[in-house]
Order: C-alpha cells, then structure tokens, then sequence
C-alpha cells in the first residue's frame, strides 16, 4: 500500500510532467499533425489544458501538509521535479546509491539522503499480481 | 521504433468499454500491474483526459502521460468496432486507442518521438477503416508496422 500523502505526491509530480509537455514545441506540432487543427486552434486548445492542469495542481497541493509543499516547491525549483522513482538501487534524480535498508520501505514516505528528493521504490515482488 | 513498441499482449482487438473511463481502465489492464501501480496509473491518465480530450477526431484518440510509478515506455492498442464515446475533438466515437505510457525520465526523450509517430500513424489510418477488418492479431500488428514505415 502507499501512504496518502505520498500518493497525493506521485499525483502531483505526474500533473507537473504533463505541464511540461503541453507547454513543448515538440506536442503543439504532435497535436497539429495528428488533428488537423490550426496553429492558433491547436494552441488555443492547449492553452485551455494547462489552465485546467495548474488549477488541479493548486488543488491537490493544498490536500497536502505545508511543510511537504515547502519541500516539494523548493524540490521542484532545484532540480525540476520533487518525486523520483529508484532504479536498481539508484536515486535517479541525483543518481546515488540509496542504501538497502530504504529499499523495504515501498510505499512509505522516504527522501533520497543525498539530495531529499521524495522517492517512489519498487513494489516488492511479493505484491505483483500474478 | 513501433515496432518495438507494438506487443501482441498489449493488443485488444474487440474492446468492451462503451465509455471514456471504462476505456481507459480496460487499456491499462492489460499491463497487468499490481494494484497500487494500475490505480496511479489511470488516474493519471484521466487526469490527461479531463483537461482536454486526446481524441483527435476521424475514430482514433490518443491517452497518453507520463507517471513516476512507470519503469519503461509502454502502448497499448485497443480497437473497438462499436466504438466509444471518448469526448473526441469531432466529437465521433473511437474505434482505435493508442495508449502511450512512459516514465518521467526519459532519454532521449523517447516518449515524444513514439508520440509523433503515432500521431504520423494515425493520419494514414484514418484515410481508410482497414483497421476495423483485419481480425487476426499478428496481422493486424503487421499492418499496423508496414504502415508505420511507408513513406
Ligand atoms: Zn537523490
């Protein structure tokens, strides 16, 4: 199980990510080509997206404690993002290695101890279905 | 590059799902994750849709996001010949899902590019519904791969 608040966390991070994305060139020609839509259509539509995308992203901050939301606004203006996933045992914002006794911590709130990023660990196998 | 991407296992060749949540919830079973993953997963992915519909008209939509709780770039195909009502840009039904789902860090930025292939993909398809007769998976894969090739 992960924790509510990490969860609100992972959400949040995910919100940020797709921020990012409609705000690129590279997805306002995606959505041109693929639509059909004008350049002033498309981007009218995008734009429309991003405003509902930062009014969610204010909301589910604000189901979060201040003190995580400090953490996570000065995460986020550091490194460009506040939740990392650990691969193969490596912190993959600051890629160092996160020592063995975190790794059983799946689903808990934990922060990388080199840079404090919020870490999301692998599921342990146990819980995989089959 | 899809072809890499387009797995057989990952294909549904008659989705049930009427509407946009069923959907979307019928795709993302297919990656058989545990619980907590598939949860995050497809809200996410609801997420993406209630800020804009990625149905991008002519039967074919889109869904896709990134999610920190992914470990690699993952697409799913749906097709369904009733179709579904996904809130579409032209506002038809959907016949055929390309649900593109990759992690957050990304080299090479993998995920775009796969994102605007598919787009390139889904602008040849809908110049005829070829998509909706083929019914065996594998060649349904192939058509979609020699497709995605053509110049
Ligand atoms: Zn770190």
């Amino acid at each position: 199980m992960i924790s509510g608040t990490l969860e609100i966390l992972i959400k949040l991070q995910d919100l940020e990510h797709m921020l990012e994305e409609l705000n690129s060139p590279e997805y306002l020609n995606i959505l041109k080509e693929s639509s059909g839509l004008s350049d002033e259509e498309a981007r009218e539509k995008i734009q429309k997206s991003v405003e509902s995308l930062k009014e969610d992203i204010k909301g589910l901050k604000e189901t979060l404690p201040k003190d995580i939301v400090k953490k996570y606004d000065r995460l986020i203006k550091r490194y460009g993002r506040a939740v990392v996933p650990v691969v193969n045992e490596t912190c993959l914002n600051c890629f160092s290695h996160i020592p063995t006794s975190f790794l059983t911590k799946s689903g808990e709130l934990v922060e990388c101890p080199n840079c404090g990023a919020f870490l999301y660990l692998p599921i342990p196998e146990k819980e995989k279905k089959s | 590059m899809l072809k890499e991407l387009l797995k057989k296992e990952h294909l549904i060749m008659n989705m049930q799902a009427r509407q946009k949540d069923e959907a979307l919830e019928e795709l993302v079973k297919v990656l058989k994750f545990p619980p907590d993953k598939e949860r995050l997963l497809l809200e996410t992915l609801k997420k993406r849709e209630s800020i804009g519909s990625t149905g991008i008209g002519k039967g074919i939509a889109i869904p896709h996001a990134r999610s920190v709780v992914l470990d690699k770039v993952y697409l799913v195909v749906g097709r369904s010949k009733e179709g579904v009502d996904f809130d579409a840009l032209d506002g038809k039904p959907v016949h055929l899902f390309f649900m593109l789902a990759a992690p957050p860090q990304d080299p090479g930025t993998q995920y775009l590019i796969a994102l605007g292939k598919i787009a390139a993909l889904a602008r040849k398809l809908v110049k005829n519904q070829d998509y909706l007769n083929i019914d065996d998976p594998d060649e349904f894969i192939e058509y979609l791969v020699k497709l995605a090739e053509e110049e």
